[in-house]
């Protein structure tokens, strides 16, 4: 579960990124994050990701207590999430293997289980036969499957995808957000930002809208004035 | 951290070292180049210490007895004279041995001495060597207060040259071997920085996934460290092939006095195990602390 508390973020420039928020989303929700650039939607992906905290206001995460946290707590904060980024953010230096396994490793996870697991998972994304390829290789939305993989491998509740389809062709990233409704199926939380409006009006799905730091509006499916 | 984690993680460490050759290989360069240049004039300083140390040696105060010594007091001053601490040597010289090296000395004309065997006016007198020149007057003073002794006799002048020679050579040579050290550092620094600003990625995405610091910081910490060894221990080989070359070749061009003087370089086998640990250690230490403080830096996601 998602809860923000009438949260403020204001940059050391000046930039009033968020003001006074209020935001809920409960467990098994899928929502969509919708918003022009500079609205604010990169500052509430930060702040959920504990990159940033609020200047005021309180955020709870899985029953985390994001501002509070000492920072060595992070790290643990963060298995419990999975997260996709808009650039995939793989390890270069490392194939598709050691990527997805990399999550499990930093969990101390035997390496019996990881041996389990990630190819378990990779062929839930389709990628098995490419496990030894390494990133550059592949192409952006075999990428993004990876980072996919990498974000589901843990069991998280909740997964954060930070417009994962900018950067692949939009026939594909209709498939990433299939596979993110169907993750969801399976009780799995999903936030997702996105300024796709022909993405979002494809899922009949909750969708926020900020702008200027502000959440105008908050329903299932597009808002007219869309 | 588990046993199993702290192997991948060492394994991570060497993949890495090999992943980014092409920078290890400049790290490893630019690491061997300073140690070089350190390493070499650490070497010449310590052997011109040797030599002016050789030259310090060969000091001699001559310390005459009075007249009509017994054996016994000789045997006794001889002991005192060996208790006195800057002391390395002590020849006795008897009255006859004293006039017969006075007769050599005049060679030829050594006649005039001949009357001299039945009424020697030579006094007995001990040959003394010292350690340090630095504390001659003070240990003039000690043998002059002995009983029995008539006087001594020192090369005060020299002695002043060579320890003034001293002072200048050692000086010298810590000075450059700390600007050195200096430049080396920040040399060292720089690379290190760069090659962890090539990574600052990879060490975000490990952030966003969960790694703790530590996690992220052991394969660095293990990569730092194998660079500094292979530099160290290439480094040390270089510069063991070069020294003995020198050693022996140095040996064979120069005759003479100088002959004298590059005797006295140090065979390469006393100051081996130094120099090798003290080279291994420090590229060690540096390639080691040094990936994990300029890790920190991108750690703060």
């Amino acid at each position: 579960m998602i809860e923000l508390n009438s949260v403020s973020k204001v940059y050391p420039n000046g930039t009033h990124a968020l003001d006074n928020i209020d935001l809920t989303i409960e467990d098994g929700e899928f929502a969509f994050i919708v918003g022009a650039s500079g609205a604010g939607k990169s500052t509430l992906i930060k702040l959920l990701l504990r990159e940033e905290i609020p200047t005021s206001g309180n955020v709870y995460v899985n029953g985390f207590d994001l501002v509070k946290m000492k920072r060595r707590h992070i790290p643990m904060y963060r298995r419990s999430l999975g997260v996709v980024f808009q650039d995939f953010r793989l390890i270069p230096n490392m194939n598709v293997y050691d990527n997805v396994a990399f999550a499990l490793r930093v969990t101390n996870t035997p390496t019996k289980e990881v041996r389990k697991k990630v190819p378990y998972i990779l062929n839930l994304v389709g990628l098995l036969s490419k496990a030894k390829v390494y990133p550059e290789e592949l192409s952006g939305g075999e990428q993004q499957r990876v980072a996919l993989a990498r974000a589901l491998i843990n069991n998280p509740r909740l997964i954060i995808a930070d417009e994962p389809t900018g950067n692949i062709d939009p026939q594909l990233s209709y498939e990433i957000v299939d596979l993110l409704s169907e993750i969801n199926k399976v009780g799995v939380t999903v936030v997702m930002v996105t300024h796709e409006h022909g993405l979002v009006s494809r899922f009949n799905r909750r969708v926020i809208t900020i702008n200027d730091g502000v959440i105008v509006s908050d329903g299932i499916g597009l808002p007219k004035n869309y | 951290m588990r046993a199993g984690s702290f192997r991948y993680l060492v394994r991570e460490g060497m993949r890495s070292l090999w992943v980014n050759r092409l920078m290890s290989l400049a790290s490893i360069g630019v690491l061997v180049s300073c140690l070089l240049l350190i390493g070499t004039s650490v070497l010449f300083s310590i052997n011109i210490n040797s030599m002016v140390g050789y030259i310090e040696n060969q000091n001699e105060v001559v310390v005459f007895l009075d007249d009509d010594m017994t054996d016994e007091k000789i045997k006794e001053i001889e002991e005192k004279i060996d208790l006195i601490e800057n002391i390395t040597d002590i020849t006795f010289i008897s009255k006859e041995e004293g006039l017969a090296e006075q007769m050599e000395i005049f060679g030829e004309d050594k006649e005039y001495f001949q009357g001299l065997i039945e009424d020697n006016p030579i006094p007995d007198s001990f040959n003394i060597r010292m350690k340090n020149l630095d504390i001659l007057d003070d240990t003039l003073a000690k043998l002059e207060e002995i009983d029995g002794v008539y006087q001594v006799n020192a090369p005060t002048e020299v002695a002043g040259i060579v320890v003034n020679l001293k002072n200048i050579v050692s000086i010298a040579g810590i000075v450059v071997v700390g600007i050195l050290i200096t430049v080396s550092f920040l040399i060292i620094a720089n690379t290190i920085k760069i090659t962890v600003f090539n990574r600052r990625k990879e060490i975000g995405i490990m952030k966003y996934v969960g790694a703790t610091d530590g996690f992220i910081r052991l394969p660095f910490f293990i990569e730092g460290l194998m660079l500094g060894l292979i530099s160290g221990l290439f480094a040390y080989g270089l510069l063991a092939v070069g020294y003995y070359y020198l050693y022996t070749q140095i040996a064979l061009v120069y005759t003479g006095w100088l002959e004298l003087f590059f005797a006295n370089m140090i065979p390469f086998a006393d100051i081996s195990l130094m120099l090798l640990l003290g080279m291994c250690g420090c590229s060690v230490l540096i390639g080691s602390v040094g990936s994990i403080v300029f890790v920190r830096k991108y750690l703060k996601v």
